[in-house]
């Protein structure tokens, strides 16, 4: 009787001890010794209890690790998975601030542009203002309107005089006022020979003058008074004070 | 994690914390147990240290070396496990809890034994 109790002690001995290596390896490296430590106690307690106290207790211990086994294991898995989740969430975050800092460095970009955009818009407007005028003044600057038309038609057709020039329109191109330099004028130019083999006149429907300070001046820009009003922009020189202006 | 998310505890549960109000070992604790609930509660070495586990990690108690001397520990390397302070209030949260079951319980049996009375003395009306 004494041999067969030996021998289940160290049955039970053998068997837990097993049992205790089977839990996840974090597990098993914290516990599994304690765990055996009491179970040895405690089938220490049941051999001295005699009968089948210590058959129950192997198989009733047995049952509990096998459980606890399984959920150990089943918590480690649980855990990796958190690990992964939380892992995942923090490269996903990094991805997304990086996205954030190039959407950011994007939008500076542009507003950087746009900043160097506008001085740049009006540097050109000004240049080709500038142009223009110094084209214009090449040309010629008139005291009155009527020399100046005079005078721009004389050359321009080889071998023939001038007779007459009839101004048969002129007066500021915009109708509310703001920009009274600025004349649009219609005239007929009469030379002394034909030009063209059929008459002895030269209609010009629509030309921009402009009223400067130092006399008129012919424009002969595409777009009919953009000059003057960048003129007026940045307050040239040449352009006749509003309150000063007089209508010829 | 908050005190009221842990509520109620486990019967199991229970007995531990209040095992671990001194701190103890694990063969220490499954004795205690025993004792507490008067042999009705019979824990497992597994389920004990799965427990354990659980309680550390939600920070309801520590878990200490043994200091005292060799001779005293039959020379075994055992830790010590206790009660945190938020294991100590898990633990009152728990024991108001339970108390207040009770009362309300206690309340009920009045009632009844008022009804039971009445009835009584309806009977001898009759």
């Amino acid at each position: 009787m004494g041999s067969q109790k030996g021998t289940l002690y160290i049955l039970g001995m053998s068997l837990f001890r097993r049992l205790a290596g089977l839990y996840p390896a974090r597990f098993r490296r914290q516990y599994a010794g304690e765990i055996f430590e009491v179970l040895l106690q405690r089938l220490e307690d049941a051999k001295g209890l005699g009968g089948a106290a210590m058959p129950a207790f192997i198989f009733r211990e047995s049952g509990a690790l096998i459980v606890s086994i399984i959920r150990e294991h089943w918590h480690e898995r649980q855990g990796r998975k958190e690990v992964r989740m939380e892992r995942e969430g923090q490269v996903y975050r990094r991805i997304q601030t990086i996205f954030l800092k190039r959407r950011l460095e994007r939008a500076a970009r542009v507003v950087l542009l746009l900043a160097a955009l506008i001085p740049l818009y009006y540097g050109c407007i000004y240049a080709y203002a500038r142009i223009q005028i110094a084209e214009a003044k090449q040309l010629g600057v008139f005291p009155t309107l009527e020399d100046a038309v005079y005078s721009l038609s004389a050359g321009e057709v080889q071998g023939a005089r001038v007779v007459r020039v009839d101004i048969n329109h002129a007066e500021p191109c915009n109708p509310d006022g703001k920009l009274p330099f600025i004349w649009c004028v219609s005239l007929t130019v009469f030379y002394d020979q034909n030009p063209g083999g059929h008459d002895h006149s030269i209609f010009r429907g629509y030309s921009t003058y402009y009223h400067l300070r130092e006399g008129w001046v012919f424009i002969s820009e595409l777009i009919p008074g953009f000059t003057g009003q960048v003129m007026e922009l940045f307050r040239m020189e040449e352009v006749i004070d509003q309150k000063q202006f007089v209508a010829p | 994690m908050e005190t009221k998310d842990s509520l109620p505890l486990t019967e199991t549960s229970f007995f531990i914390l209040l095992s671990l109000v001194t701190p103890k070992h694990g063969y220490a604790i499954i004795k205690e147990v025993e004792q507490l609930s008067e042999e009705r509660v019979k824990l497992a070495a597994g389920t004990l240290y799965s427990a354990l586990r659980r309680m550390l990690e939600n920070g309801w108690i520590e878990r200490l070396d043994d200091s005292r001397p060799a001779s005293d520990r039959e020379g075994r390397e055992r830790k010590l496990y206790q009660l945190t302070g938020f294991g100590q209030a898990l633990l009152d949260m728990e024991t108001g809890r339970l108390k207040a079951l009770v009362n309300l319980a206690s309340s009920r049996k009045t009632a009844s034994q008022v009804w039971a009375a009445r009835r009584e003395l309806c009977t001898s009306w009759g």
